[in-house]
């Protein structure tokens, strides 16, 4: 079947399928007519159709083999009950079991005596044996002495432990009479202080035992009882670790860890390493829970893939903002009242705790502590320290920021959003396919994929058929100097193919490292092998890229396009290969202009490639379209953005849903210039599109919809933005929740909202820091921005928006449109602080550095220009 | 970032030797996270399971955007196939008496007592191949959903395609596929 006729059949069996039997027979004779052939392999389909088949039935009935393998752990997980059942009068080492007093996934606790001390009251807990063996018990045992060490007032006492006879671990603790924190909290009604006070005790706890190296690891309300003098107790110190090593030591993989979703930290989900900051969060969780009556993330699913899948959209909550959105959906007075002690310094301090990045928490429960201390004194806290300017002066005036920030949307959203819908012409693209290289890789692959299929590990030889790829690797590897030492062009071949698979396996360093050198290997046989060379310089840039190392990466990458052109350069896939790298670091560095040659001149190469259809050149488009709204070169990235829309809607078989990602890119070169109600009529057409074609969630759906409040806010129609803006922000990701929540901001200080103004743009800076873009240009405006807004509400600080100016300086970014909006903003707040002679001074060079950037008739030029002339 | 987001990224932005990087990056994991026992909900879902697996554990969702996320799953699924097909195959040669058995994975089909579908499964193969030649998202549907065994409201949600645009493709291609598993029609 060609082409042609493949697209007449699927077009015939999408009319076919709605029609009725009668009319569908009736159809298929008409068809016959024609082409009796035709009619005969749609009648074999539509049989297909009716009847079931391969496909139907399940890939675990179709391949048991692969399949059945796969699913079988979990069977043998699923076993293994408490062996014998626990009895009343059961003798534990020096303990009695008395009564059974709560029962959980992991085993049993029962209230237990001593046996020649009645008076001793312990509680017992049995853990369900993951595994028995003598390893296990040892580890047991050395654990346990660990924590017998444990003595704090605030640490319920671990007394003794071991291993019954039908191999149970158990230990016993010292018994505590009293409620969980929170109930205690709730019932005794306790104040904010109280709460915090409360939570204190817990941090001075978790921190002498962190200082010790121990680490709790399922901190939760039920683990921390409060008796009747309320004094706290923290129970189960150390015992998520014991029983996760014990899970380890099955090495079965299963996965069994130990903690409770909704106060575990994000890291500990993931099953990455575990340390002091794992029960910072949960500290942060729970003094959550103890100022607001619910934990943090109540949405946490229960099943792992949705609590795992949950995790990116997570952000580290505000106490102070559900006490009032509760508030407003009850009467509760307690609860606004709450809402004002901990809005501010309380807030701060448990979203500190509650980050989402590890690193970016308290480093321990003592920081945390010593915080809590602070915050108890009414002294300024260490979360805020980075922004100790934000008191000071009152003001009034205002003015506007033009455009807001439009730059890293781009970033975030079309260049990367775009392209994927396009993968299908790429991956058409005969040129790129091509390539000889990867082909060579290929080979290399399924030469080693065979010798490690050739290796059967030994039966018997236990965990070790882990290893397998890498292993090969770094033996060939190894083996490379001494037995291909007569052949150095195979040798570097090999070196250069073996260490781009371990980097992709991986393991970047060591296989970068071994890169470098299979790159000094061709350059030793430079000329004879300079077309490899080209091809490991281009692999080496990519893996310097991933390494963090741009400067390294652009000079391999450079280097690789000299020496394509010295050849005089037929390769134009390794030259649109060496340039995608040069854009791709460039736009990272914010060094627009470069960006933009270079994706004209990949444009120009993908051109004169034969073969391609007009189609596949959309992905350039969008690529140059969308560096040069980057450079606010706003009329160029309309046309080329407009071009494209031209494109898309010329492709028979394009889906229209594409035309979103051309349509916003034109309502943002539209708003770039000011032109709001056109702007406006784009953002119809795409929202429109939108809903007709993607769905309600889809990622481009909410964007556009953000698109539309920026518009709003710009016609002055703020309510609607606001809703707008409110309602997208949640269901976006992080890096486009960042620059929508900077756009609110910009708009909510234009309108002399500070106060809100303030708490999105602290979101956005969040969301900027904890993407480590907190030093791109719109992460410096967010800054000077909230130090601007800041300024405004409190009169009596010192500013550190200037600060925030410099900082552009510091990191080489003065040519940024988003440098501009900063200065007008601290030109405006110097205006109405009286300082005329510098807001004056601020708003020339802003429009002077405006008109050199973006030309004198860029709005923000006009809008510089105007509000140095009228100060 | 985890090195699958990374080569994503850069596949995205025209990189085809980082695509195929990441492609054996996931057919090489999917194929390890297979010897190692993995935690499985039922066999029925093994697949998709598996797909998650390599997904949480490749991907590092935190580091991924929504596109990269929709190429990731087509890839793993595409991933998927492969591994069944080799399977496949290497049976398909045991029965012909050349070859290597995969002992491990071997190990548990004769106790199950059913080999399998290999011949079809093989011929499928083909099929999806020469489909793909003329429309190669009617084969990433059915490699998502059937190799893969995600649901259709999960294609939808990745994809951001509509579900009924997705059935109706689904129809199409089970359709297709049906009536060409002998390759009579689908031959250039």
């Amino acid at each position: 079947m060609t082409d042609a006729d493949w697209t007449r059949v699927s077009a015939l069996l999408d009319e076919l399928f709605d029609l009725d039997a009668a009319a569908c027979a009736a159809r298929l004779a008409q068809i016959a007519g024609d082409d009796p052939a035709l009619a005969a392999r749609l009648q074999k389909m539509l049989d297909a159709d009716a009847v079931s088949g391969l496909l139907d039935e399940g890939i675990a009935r179709v391949a048991p083999t692969v399949m059945v393998r796969l699913s079988e752990p979990e069977a043998a997980a699923s076993g293994n009950p408490l062996r014998a059942a626990a009895c009343s009068g059961l003798q534990l080492g020096h303990y009695r079991l008395v009564e059974r007093i709560g029962a959980g996934g992991m085993g049993e606790v029962w209230r237990g005596e001593r046996i020649d001390d009645f008076e001793q009251q312990v509680a017992v807990k049995l853990i369900r044996p993951l595994m028995d063996s003598p390893a296990l018990r040892e580890r047991f045992s050395r654990e346990r002495r660990i924590l017998a060490r444990l003595d704090h007032p605030n640490i319920a006492r671990l007394l003794d432990g071991g291993v019954s006879e039908d191999g149970t671990p158990w230990y016993a603790m010292e018994f505590v009479r009293g409620e969980d924190i929170v109930s205690h909290a709730r019932h005794h009604d306790l104040d904010v202080r109280a709460r915090v006070e409360l939570l204190l005790q817990v941090c001075n706890a978790t921190a002498q035992a962190q200082s010790q190296l121990i680490v709790h690891r399922d901190i939760k309300p039920s683990n921390l009882l409060v008796d009747d003098s309320g004094r706290v107790r923290v129970l189960d110190f150390g015992i998520a670790r014991l029983l996760d090593d014990s899970a380890d030591l099955q090495l079965t993989g299963t996965g069994v860890r130990v903690y409770s979703p909704v106060y575990a930290a994000p890291e500990q989900i993931r099953g990455d390493a575990v340390g002091t900051a794992a029960d910072v969060f949960a500290l942060g969780a729970v003094l959550f829970e103890l100022l607001t009556g619910e934990p943090p993330h109540p949405q946490r699913s229960a099943t792992p893939d949705r609590l795992l899948a949950g995790l990116d959209h997570e952000t580290a909550p505000r106490p102070s903002q559900t006490l009032r959105e509760r508030s407003r959906q009850s009467s509760e007075l307690r609860l606004s009242h709450f809402a004002r002690e901990v809005g501010g310094d309380l807030d701060q301090i448990v979203a500190t705790a509650l980050h989402p990045d590890a690193v970016r928490r308290y480093a321990g429960a003592a920081q945390l502590g010593d915080d809590l201390r602070r915050w108890l004194d009414g002294h300024p806290i260490a979360a805020r320290a980075d922004t100790a300017g934000y008191r000071m002066r009152r003001f009034v005036a205002r003015h506007r920021l033009a455009v807001g920030s439009a730059s890293a949307v781009l970033l975030a959203l079309i260049a990367g959003l775009g392209l994927a819908l396009w993968q299908a012409g790429v991956a058409r693209d005969q040129a790129a396919r091509a390539d000889a290289e990867t082909e060579r890789m290929g080979r290399t692959y399924r030469f080693v994929m065979s010798m490690f299929n050739a290796i059967q590990p030994s039966r018997g030889g236990g965990q070790n058929q882990q290893q397998t790829v890498e292993m090969l690797l770094r033996d060939g590897l190894g083996r490379l100097d001494t037995e291909l030492a007569d052949m150095p062009d195979v040798r570097a071949g090999l070196r250069a193919s073996w260490s781009a698979l371990l980097i992709s396996l991986g393991h970047l360093d060591e296989g970068l490292e071994s890169l470098e050198q299979a790159v000094a290997e061709y350059e030793a046989l430079s000329p004879d092998a300079d077309g490899d060379l080209v091809s490991a310089l281009i692999n080496v840039a990519g893996a310097y890229k991933d390494a963090a190392r741009p400067d390294d990466a652009e000079a391999a990458a450079r280097k690789a396009l000299r020496l394509l052109e010295s050849e005089g350069s037929d390769k134009v896939a390794e030259r649109i290969q060496a340039r995608t790298v040069l854009a791709n670091l460039a736009t990272f560095r914010f060094r627009s202009d470069e960006a933009i040659t270079l994706n004209e001149q990949i444009l120009e190469d993908r051109r004169q490639i034969s073969g391609l259809k007009p189609s596949d050149l959309a992905v350039n488009y969008n690529n140059l379209a969308s560096a040069y709204l980057y450079g606010d070169r706003y009329a160029d990235a309309e046309r080329l953005y407009r071009d494209l829309d031209q494109l898309l809607r010329d492709s028979p078989g394009s889906p229209p849903s594409r035309r979103v990602y051309s349509l916003s890119g034109i309502a943002w070169s539209l708003l770039g210039q000011a032109r709001f109600d056109e702007a406006l009529q784009v953002t119809d057409e795409m929202q429109a599109i939108g809903r007709e074609t993607l769905s309600e969630k889809h990622d481009l759906v909410v964007s556009a919809q953000t698109l539309r409040a920026r518009v709003a806010a710009a016609r002055g129609e703020y309510g609607l933005a606001d809703r707008l803006f409110a309602d997208a922000i949640p269901r976006m990701t992080d890096s486009t929740a960042s620059i929508a929540l900077l756009n609110w901001g910009a708009g909510l200080v234009e309108q002399g909202r500070h106060a809100e103004a303030i708490e999105r743009l602290q979101q956005a800076r969040e969301l900027f820091a904890s993407s480590k873009r907190a030093d791109s240009p719109p992460g410096l405006f967010c800054t000077a921005l909230l130090e601007t807004a800041r300024a405004y509400r409190d009169p009596d600080a010192t500013t550190n928006a200037q600060a925030a100016l410099e900082r552009f300086d510091a990191l080489g970014l003065q040519r940024s449109d988003d440098r501009v909006r900063a200065m007008l903003a601290v030109a405006g707040l110097l205006a109405s602080q009286g300082r005329t002679d510098e807001a004056a001074e601020l708003g020339r060079q802003a429009a002077s550095q405006a008109t050199a950037l973006l030309g004198a008739k860029h709005p923000l030029s006009l809008e510089a220009a105007a509000l140095a002339d009228h100060l | 970032m985890g090195e699958v987001s990374v080569l994503l990224a850069a596949a995205n932005a025209g990189d085809r030797a980082a695509s195929d990087r990441a492609f054996e990056l996931v057919y090489a994991d999917l194929k390890r996270l297979a010897r190692r026992q993995l935690r499985i909900a039922s066999p029925g879902h093994g697949a998709t399971s598996l797909v998650h697996e390599a997904w949480l554990k490749l991907a590092r969702p935190d580091a991924m955007n929504v596109n990269d996320r929709e190429h990731f799953f087509a890839l793993a699924a595409r991933a998927m196939r492969q591994l069944v097909i080799d399977h496949a195959r290497n049976r398909a040669a045991v029965k012909r008496g050349s070859g290597q058995i995969d002992e491990d994975l071997d190990a548990v089909a004769t106790r199950v007592g059913s080999v399998g579908d290999t011949d079809r499964l093989l011929e499928l193969d083909q099929a999806l191949e020469r489909l793909g030649a003329m429309d190669p998202q009617l084969v990433r549907l059915v490699e998502m959903r059937f190799f893969a065994g995600l649901e259709l409201s999960e294609i939808a949600d990745v994809s951001g395609r509509s579900e009924r645009s997705l059935k109706r493709d689904w129809r199409k291609a089970r359709a297709v596929l049906h009536a060409n598993l002998d390759g009579s029609d689908l031959h250039d």
